[in-house]
């Protein structure tokens, strides 16, 4: 089976994640549910997408996404870690050439922030992000570049 | 023998009994049960960790000291840790434990 449109770009995102190397490799997730083994680690997560008429063969799809950006910290900067490690990651994904060929529009929506305190501080940022896509009616499984 | 006396009886038969760790704290070794319940805490794994002496070897401890834990059942070996908090629990004393992260 062919991965959709949608699945490409978010291979590609967590490709410039894994790139960027602000977390160990095996520490760029897709979708993860269970607990990461180690910190710090990235967790990219499919929400929405939409599309628009664009033209008689084409549609605008937008596709949104969430990065989870997960941290341990001490008590009085595990916000401020997990800030950083965000501003490190939106930076990475703006200046990727590979993704900047096939979308359009990427930007970060708005994020939101948790803590839990065990043995040390959990933080997690998690940022949502928005981009459009020019999409083939016919073919859903490559965007149109 | 009044309560209290009973109470630190039984504390200290349960403690040599049941104890599993022990924790260097202001220059002294203490005898006690060390736990650590693991949770998902926000997708990442984490730990809740308490140490448990008798109060009068822990009275003087306070928040932010340091603490190294041994713990052989746990296979811990002078694991560092500082007290976040202090709570009495009928003649013994429960310290709970965070890490501090690089």
């Amino acid at each position: 089976m062919t991965a959709s449109a949608t699945e490409e770009i978010l291979e590609i995102v967590k490709a410039a994640l894994v790139g960027a190397a602000l977390v160990d490799a095996d520490a760029v997730y897709r979708g993860r549910l269970s607990p990461a083994p180690r910190l710090p680690a990235l967790n990219l997560r499919r929400t929405d997408t939409g599309n628009e008429s664009s033209s008689p063969r084409y549609d605008r799809g937008r596709v949104d996404f969430a990065l989870e950006h997960l941290v341990d910290a001490d008590p009085e900067d595990w916000e401020t870690k997990a800030d950083a490690l965000h501003m490190a990651a939106h930076a990475a994904l703006i200046a990727n050439a590979g993704l900047a060929l096939i979308v359009s529009g990427l930007h970060c929506t708005g994020t939101e922030i948790e803590g839990e305190l065990g043995d040390r501080v959990i933080g997690r940022l998690t940022a949502r992000y928005e981009l459009q896509i020019l999409i083939k009616r016919s073919d859903l499984t490559r965007p149109h570049t | 023998m009044n309560f209290a006396a009973l109470e630190s009886r039984i504390n200290a038969v349960v403690l040599s009994k049941l104890g599993n760790a022990t924790a260097a704290i202001t220059g002294a070794a203490v005898a006690g049960t060390f736990d650590a319940d693991w949770f998902d805490a926000l997708g990442a794994g984490a730990t809740r960790p308490t140490f448990v002496g008798g109060a009068d070897a822990l009275a003087a401890v306070e928040v932010d000291t340091a603490v190294t834990i041994t713990c052989a059942p746990l296979a811990l070996a002078d694991a560092s840790y500082v007290v976040a908090d202090k709570r009495p629990e009928h003649g013994l004393t429960r310290l709970i434990l965070r890490r501090q992260v690089a």
